[in-house]
C-alpha cells in the first residue's frame, strides 16, 4: 500500500505535456503573486512621501517619461490592475487545465478498473455489493487526479510561492527573514504526528460511504420483494442508521482536519505579531523602510496560504490513499480464469459441433463445499446431452465450466482433445452460445439484445433468428418493433418473452456448442414445442447440452446424464435408462403417471 | 413567469432540508457575523503602527487617555508592541471562530445532505415499478449520492455566504464612509458592470451544469448495469466493446465538464476585474489625497485593505451566485423524484384491514379491468372475475398473455387504467397499501433474494418471527435439507441476489419466504418452474397443504401443477377465453383442452371422452 501512487503512475504519464504546461504556469503564477506588494510599496516610499526613485528603479520614470508624483502614482495603480489581471488569467488557465487532465486521469483509472471488474469471475462477483463495485468505478478511482491535482499541484505551487517570497525577504532584512522562516519550524512536527490518524479515518468513512451505495442498490434492484413484503421502513431505517453512522466517521474525520488547522493558525499567528514588533523596531532605528515593513508583512499573510495548503496535504494524501486502497484491493484480485501464455486461437466455427470431455473434475465455489465430484464424461461432436437431476446437484455448475466461468480445481476440460485453459479465452466463449436462466436482457433495443454476441449481423439476421425462436411476432407488436428500447432487465416484458430474446440472441450468435440452461421453463406447453422444433433443427450439427426437468424437453436427447448431488449418477440413451431402474427412470414414471391420475379422474 | 416559478419552486420545495438544521444555522450564522467583524477589524494594527508608530500622527484623544489612566506612556516602542499584540490578538480569535464554523458546517451540512438522501430513497422504494422501469437503477442511485449534495451547497449559497458577505460589506462600507465619502463613493462606480454580468452568465451557468451531471450520470448507469448482467457479457464476450463504450461515455462526461468550468471562470474573471479596476482607481484617488496631505499613509493603507475584503465578498457572493445556479441541475434531478406522481398510493380515507387475527377472507373481484404498461398498449382488456374466498385458481394461456400483469394488480403494484379490484367488497384502492400487501405473499418467476442471512430472507416479510417458525417454512418448502448442508445453516449469508444457489434452490427459499408470512391471499407465479419433478411433487403436496383455506393464484404451465385447482382461467391476449373446472374445460374442447394435449402426446386419444 505504501507506494500505491507508483502503481496507478501509468495513468498520470500520458499527461505529461499537460502537466509541464500546469507546473509552468504555477512558477509564473507564484513569480506574480510575490510582485504583487511591489506596487504599494512603491507608492507608501517614493510616491507619497515625495522622495524619488533610487537609482535601481529610475529607469522606469525615464522609459515612461515620468515627471510628476501624481503620474508615478497613476502608473503604479494601473500596474496592480495588470499584475492581478495577468495572476487571475494565469489562474483560469491552471483551474482548466487542471480540471481537464484530473478528470481525464480519473476516467481513465475508472476505466481500467471496469475493465478488469469485467474479468473477474462470477465467483468473485457473487460475494460483491455491485453498488459497492459502481462506487469504486465512479468515485473511488478519483485517487490519482486527488494524488496529482489534490497534492502534487498545490505542493508544488506553495513551495514555489513561499521559495520566491522567502528570497526577496531575505534581500529586504535577513533578520525578519530569520524570524519568519523560525514560524514554520513546528509545521513538519504536527503532520508527523497527525497525519496516520488522518488516513485511517478517512478509510473508514469512504468505506461507509460504499455501504451506503450498496444497500441502495439491492434494494431498488429488488424492488419487487421490498414492495411485496412491505420492507420499505425497514430498509429506510437500515439507510438512515447507516447515513448516522458515515456522518460520524466523517466528523472524526473533520476533527483531524480542524487539529491540523488550529496548529497552522496558532504558529502564522504568533509568526505575523512577531514580526510586526521586530519590524516596526527595524524601521525606528532606519534600516528598513516602511515600504518594505508592509512588503514583509503582506507577505507574511500571503504565506498563510501556502503553509496551510501545505500542512493540508497531509489530509489530501490520505483521503487519495485511502481510495486507492480500495481501487486496489479489486486490480489486485486475481482474474482467475486467463489466458495461458501461447493460449490458441480456435477457427471461426468447429464443423459438425466440437467433442467434449470431461476428465476427472471437481470444483466448488468456496473451499469448503465441493459441488462436483470427480466429473467424468465424453460428449462426441454434434451430440445432444440431456442432463437432469435433483436441484443443487450440480447441472448449471457442470455446463458453466464449458466456457470457462471458472476452471476445475482439478482435471480437466477439453474441446477436441484441447484443454480448454489452452485456449484464447474470447476465441473459446466465441465457440459456444448459451441460454441461462435468468436473461440477463439489458436496456438496449430488442434487435441489439438479439445482435448482442454477434454486433455486426443484419436486420434479416436478427429477424431470422427472431423467427426461430418464436420472438418475431411479439417483437414487432412492441411500439417500435425491433428498435424499441428495453427498460432495464427487460422490466416490460413477461418471463416468456425474455427467454424468447435470450433464445434468440443465442441462436443468433451461431456457436458450434450449445448449452441450454432451462430454456422453456418460463413457456406454456404450445410455445414451448413450437420452440422445441426450432430448438432441435439447431441442435443438429453442434454438440448440445440441455438442462431440463420436462422430459418431454429431453427425450430426444443422444443420452441423458443424471447428476445427483455432484457426481454422474447415470449416463445413458432413454431407452437404456428406463430399462436400469434406477433415478431416471423413476423420474419419468412419476412425470407419466401423474398424467395418468389426471385422466382416471 | 413559468420558468421563474420553476425555479422558485425548487428552492421552496427545498427548504425544509435546511430550515430542519437551524440550531446548527444559527450558530454558523453567529459565528459568520462575528467573524465578519473581526475581518473589519483586521488592517488597524497597521494603521496604528504605520501611522501612530512609525508615522508622525498624533493619537486621537480617547487612546492618549485611556492610556494615561494605566500610567502608560505611548512611545513608538510601546505603539508597535501594542500593534502586534492587538494582530495577534485578532488573528488567534480568527481562527478560533474559523475552526468553530468549520465543525458546525461540516457536521449541519451533512447532515442536511443524508436527511435529503433518506427522503429520496424513502421516495424510490415506494413509487411503482412502472417508474424504475424507465430510469435505471444506476441512475437512481446517482440522484441519492451526488445530487442530493445540492442542499449543502444551496444552504452555503442562500444562507451562509450572503450574510456574511453582506454584512461584511455593510461593516466595512460604514467605517469607510465614516473615514472618506469621495473614495467610497468612489469604489462602488463599477457595480453595475457586476449586476449585468450576473444576469448574462446565470442561466448558461445552469444549463452546462446540467449538461455535465446528466453525462456523468450516464457512466455510472453503463457501469451499474454492466456488472449486474455479467453471465451474459463474459459468455458474450463484449467485454472489449463494453470498454469502448465506457471510454465513449467519460469523454463525453469530461467534454462537458469542462464547458462547465470554463464558462464558470469567465465569469469569475469577468467579475475580479471589474472589481479590481474599482480598487485600482480607489488607490489613484486616494494616493492623490495622500500627496495633497488630505488622508494620513496609515489611513489610506487600511482603505486599501478595506478594499481588498470587499473585494473579496463581492466576488465570494458572485461565485455564490455561480454555484447556485450549477446547483439548481442537481435540485431538478432530485425533486424529479420526490415530485414523480406515486401513481400506487393510499387514498386519504384509506382504511386499515383486520389484522392477522382476524384477517381478509379473500373474497376477489376484478370488475371490467382494462391496464397497459404503456397507455396506448393494453396488455389486460375488460377482465371481470368472481373469485370466492379461499378458492384456488389457475391461470394459463401463452406467453405474454397477461397472466403475471393480472395478478401483479391484486397487491396493487399498478393501478388498473379502467375498472377495479374488490377484496371482500371494498376497492382495493381504499385499503391502506401497508394492510392490503399484508394480505398477499407472493412467489415470482424472479427470487429476488437479498444478500443477507438465509434465516433472514425467509423471515423477509415478517422479521419478528422466531427460528422455528422459519424452520418450519423452510421444511414445508423443502429447503430445510440443502440449508442445513451449508457451512453455517441458516445464518450462511447469500451472495447478491443468491447468486451462490442453484436456480432451485432460490426458488424453494422464496416459496419458504412467502409461506411464513403466512397471508391469506396466496399468489404463485410459476412457483416450481426450476425444480425437478420429485422437488416439485414434494413441494406440490407441501403446497397443497397449504393453499387450502387461502385463496390462490397460481400460474404455472405444467399441467401437474395445476390438477387441483378448483377453477381454471384461460387467458388469452388479454383477455378471458375460458373459466371452469378441468373436467368442464376438457369437455367443451376449446384451448384449455389443447393445452392439455400438448402435454400429454401419449394420451390425446384418451383427451376426447
Amino acid at each position: 500500500m505504501k507506494r500505491w501512487w507508483l502503481r496507478l503512475i501509468h495513468h498520470v504519464t500520458p499527461f505529461s505535456r499537460q502537466l509541464a504546461v500546469l507546473i509552468l504556469l504555477i512558477l509564473i503564477g507564484a513569480g506574480l503573486t510575490a510582485l504583487m506588494p511591489w506596487p504599494m510599496k512603491l507608492i507608501v516610499d517614493y510616491v507619497l512621501t515625495a522622495q524619488s526613485l533610487p537609482e535601481n528603479l529610475a529607469w522606469l520614470s525615464s522609459t515612461f517619461e515620468i515627471r510628476e508624483a501624481s503620474e508615478l502614482l497613476a502608473w503604479l495603480a494601473l500596474s496592480t490592475l495588470c499584475l492581478f489581471v495577468a495572476s487571475r488569467g494565469i489562474d483560469v488557465l491552471k483551474a482548466y487545465i487542471q480540471h481537464g487532465v484530473g478528470n481525464r486521469m480519473m476516467y481513465s483509472l475508472g476505466e481500467e478498473l471496469f475493465d478488469h471488474l469485467q474479468r473477474l469471475s462470477l465467483r468473485f462477483h457473487n460475494r460483491q455489493h455491485s453498488g459497492d463495485l459502481v462506487r469504486r468505478v465512479t468515485t473511488d478511482s478519483g485517487c490519482v487526479r486527488e494524488l496529482v491535482i489534490g497534492v502534487f499541484v498545490p505542493a508544488l505551487s506553495s513551495f514555489a510561492s513561499l521559495l520566491i517570497m522567502f528570497t526577496v525577504m531575505w534581500h529586504l532584512s535577513p533578520l525578519l527573514s530569520a524570524i519568519a522562516m523560525f514560524a514554520a519550524v513546528p509545521m513538519p512536527v504536527i503532520i508527523r504526528i497527525l497525519a496516520p490518524r488522518m488516513t485511517e479515518r478517512t478509510y473508514v468513512q469512504q468505506e461507509y460511504e460504499g455501504r451506503m451505495m450498496a444497500l441502495a442498490e439491492q434494494t431498488l434492484s429488488g424492488l419487487p420483494v421490498v414492495q411485496a413484503f412491505g420492507q420499505e421502513d425497514r430498509e429506510e431505517r437500515r439507510f438512515r442508521a447507516l447515513s448516522v453512522c458515515t456522518i460520524k466517521a466523517y466528523l472524526r474525520t473533520v476533527v483531524s482536519q480542524i487539529q491540523f488547522s488550529v496548529g497552522v493558525s496558532t504558529t502564522t499567528a504568533v509568526g505575523t505579531a512577531v514580526l510586526m514588533a521586530a519590524g516596526g523596531i527595524q524601521v525606528l532605528n532606519g534600516s528598513l523602510s516602511v515600504g518594505s515593513l508592509l512588503v514583509f508583512l503582506t507577505y507574511v499573510t500571503a504565506l498563510y496560504g501556502p503553509m496551510e495548503t501545505l500542512a493540508y496535504l497531509s489530509s489530501s494524501y490520505a483521503s487519495a490513499s485511502a481510495r486507492a486502497r480500495r481501487v486496489l484491493e479489486v486490480l489486485d484480485t486475481d482474474q482467475e480464469v486467463v489466458d495461458a501464455p501461447g493460449a490458441q486461437v480456435l477457427p471461426a466455427h468447429i464443423k459438425g459441433g466440437g467433442g467434449i470431455s470431461f476428465k476427472g473434475v471437481n470444483f466448488g465455489y468456496e473451499r469448503s463445499r465441493t459441488v462436483l465430484h470427480d466429473i467424468s464424461l465424453e460428449v462426441q461432436p454434434g451430440e445432444t446431452i440431456a442432463l437432469v437431476g435433483p436441484t443443487g446437484a450440480g447441472k448449471t455448475t457442470l455446463v458453466s465450466l464449458i466456457p470457462r466461468f471458472f476452471d476445475p480445481w482439478q482435471g480437466q476440460v477439453t474441446l477436441d482433445g484441447m484443454d480448454i485453459r489452452d485456449i484464447e479465452l474470447v476465441s473459446l466463449r466465441k465457440q459456444v452460445s448459451l441460454v441461462l436462466q435468468d436473461p440477463f436482457l439489458l436496456p438496449l433495443t430488442a434487435a441489439e439484445n438479439v445482435a448482442y454476441g454477434r454486433p455486426e449481423a443484419n436486420r434479416e439476421e436478427i429477424v431470422a433468428a427472431a423467427v426461430a425462436a418464436n420472438a418475431d411476432e411479439f417483437i414487432r407488436r412492441l411500439p417500435e418493433g425491433y428498435d424499441s428500447l428495453l427498460g432495464e432487465r427487460g422490466a416490460t416484458l413477461s418471463g416468456g418473452q425474455k427467454q424468447r430474446l435470450a433464445i434468440a440472441r443465442a441462436l443468433l450468435k451461431d456457436a458450434s456448442i450449445v448449452i441450454l440452461d432451462e430454456p422453456t421453463s418460463a413457456l406454456d406447453a404450445r410455445t414451448e414445442s413450437q420452440l422445441l422444433e426450432a430448438l432441435e433443427r439447431l441442435m443438429q450439427g453442434r454438440t448440445t447440452f440441455i438442462i431440463a426437468h420436462r422430459l418431454s424437453t429431453i427425450r430426444n436427447a443422444d443420452r441423458i446424464l443424471v447428476l445427483n448431488d455432484g457426481s454422474v449418477a447415470e449416463i445413458g440413451t432413454h431407452q437404456e435408462l428406463i430399462t436400469a431402474g434406477k433415478y431416471y427412470q423413476r423420474l419419468y414414471s412419476m412425470q407419466t403417471t401423474r398424467k395418468h391420475d389426471f385422466i382416471d379422474n | 413567469m413559468g420558468v421563474q416559478k420553476t425555479i422558485r419552486y425548487r428552492y421552496t420545495r427545498l427548504m425544509p432540508y435546511i430550515r430542519r438544521q437551524w440550531p446548527g444555522l444559527t450558530l454558523i450564522l453567529l459565528l459568520t457575523l462575528i467573524t465578519a467583524a473581526v475581518t473589519a477589524l483586521m488592517p488597524w494594527p497597521l494603521k496604528i503602527l504605520v501611522d501612530y508608530a512609525l508615522g508622525d500622527t498624533a493619537l486621537p484623544e480617547f487612546l492618549t487617555d485611556s492610556l494615561e489612566r494605566f500610567s502608560l506612556i505611548p512611545t513608538p516602542l510601546f505603539l508597535i508592541s501594542l500593534a502586534s499584540l492587538a494582530s495577534l490578538a485578532l488573528f488567534a480569535l480568527n481562527s478560533v471562530l474559523e475552526v468553530s464554523t468549520t465543525w458546525s458546517w461540516s457536521a449541519t451540512g451533512q447532515r442536511m445532505v443524508y436527511d435529503l438522501a433518506a427522503d429520496l430513497f424513502h421516495r424510490l422504494q415506494r413509487l411503482s415499478l412502472l417508474f424504475h422501469s424507465k430510469h435505471p437503477v444506476g441512475d437512481s442511485l446517482g440522484r441519492l449520492t451526488v445530487d442530493t449534495w445540492c442542499v449543502f451547497t444551496a444552504s452555503q449559497a442562500l444562507l451562509i455566504t450572503p450574510v456574511q458577505n453582506l454584512f461584511t460589506i455593510a461593516t466595512i462600507g460604514f467605517i469607510a464612509w465614516q473615514m472618506d465619502t469621495q473614495l467610497t463613493l468612489l469604489s462602488l462606480v463599477l457595480s453595475p458592470f457586476l449586476a449585468a454580468s450576473a444576469v448574462f452568465f446565470g442561466n448558461r451557468l445552469r444549463k452546462r451544469a446540467r449538461q455535465s451531471r446528466e453525462a456523468q450520470s450516464n457512466v455510472m448507469a453503463f457501469v451499474h448495469q454492466t456488472l449486474t448482467a455479467l453471465p451474459v457479457v463474459q459468455a458474450f464476450g463484449t467485454e472489449q466493446r463494453n470498454r469502448r463504450r465506457f471510454q465513449d461515455l467519460s469523454s463525453d462526461a469530461v467534454t462537458r465538464s469542462q464547458r462547465n468550468v470554463l464558462l464558470k471562470n469567465s465569469f469569475g474573471l469577468i467579475n475580479g476585474l471589474t472589481i479590481t479596476a474599482g480598487a485600482a482607481i480607489v488607490l489613484y484617488a486616494g494616493g492623490q489625497k495622500v500627496i495633497s496631505g488630505t488622508l494620513s499613509v496609515g489611513s489610506l493603507l487600511v482603505f486599501v485593505a478595506y478594499m481588498r475584503s470587499l473585494q473579496g465578498a463581492i466576488e465570494s457572493l458572485l461565485n455564490t451566485y455561480g454555484n447556485l445556479k450549477g446547483v439548481e441541475a442537481s435540485m431538478e434531478r432530485v425533486l424529479d423524484v420526490l415530485d414523480a406522481e406515486q401513481e400506487v398510493q393510499d387514498a386519504p380515507d384509506a382504511v386499515v384491514l383486520p389484522d392477522y387475527s382476524s384477517r381478509a377472507a379473500g373474497c376477489i373481484n376484478f370488475e371490467g379491468v382494462s391496464f397497459g404498461y404503456e397507455p396506448d398498449r393494453m396488455v389486460l382488456h375488460d377482465i371481470s372475475l368472481e373469485i370466492r374466498q379461499g378458492e384456488t385458481i389457475a391461470l394459463v394461456g401463452a406467453t405474454g398473455a397477461g397472466k403475471t400483469t393480472l395478478v401483479s394488480l391484486i397487491p396493487r403494484f399498478f393501478d388498473p387504467c379502467q375498472g377495479r379490484l374488490m377484496l371482500d367488497g371494498v376497492d382495493i384502492r381504499n385499503i391502506k397499501l401497508t394492510s392490503l400487501r399484508k394480505q398477499v405473499s407472493l412467489v415470482m418467476q424472479e427470487s429476488f433474494l437479498l444478500p443477507l442471512t438465509v434465516a433472514e430472507n425467509i423471515a423477509y416479510g415478517r422479521p419478528e418471527a422466531s427460528r422455528e417458525e422459519i424452520i418450519t417454512a423452510a421444511v414445508a418448502a423443502n429447503a430445510d435439507e440443502f440449508i442445513r448442508r451449508l457451512p453455517e445453516g441458516y445464518d450462511s449469508l447469500l451472495g447478491e441476489r443468491g447468486a451462490t444457489f442453484s436456480g432451485g434452490q432460490r426458488q424453494r427459499l422464496a416459496i419458504a419466504r412467502a409461506l411464513l408470512k403466512n397471508a391469506p391471499i396466496l399468489i404463485l407465479d410459476e412457483p416450481t418452474s426450476a425444480l425437478d419433478s420429485q422437488t416439485e411433487a414434494f413441494l406440490l403436496e407441501a403446497l397443497e397443504r397449504l393453499m387450502r383455506g387461502r385463496t390462490t393464484f397460481i400460474i404455472a404451465h405444467r399441467l401437474s401443477t395445476i390438477r387441483n385447482a378448483d377453477r381454471i382461467l384461460v387467458l388469452d391476449e388479454g383477455r378471458v377465453a375460458e373459466l371452469g373446472t378441468h373436467q368442464e374445460l376438457i369437455l367443451v374442447n376449446g384451448p384449455y383442452a389443447h393445452f392439455y394435449a400438448l402435454q400429454n402426446p401419449d394420451t390425446h386419444s384418451q383427451v376426447v371422452a
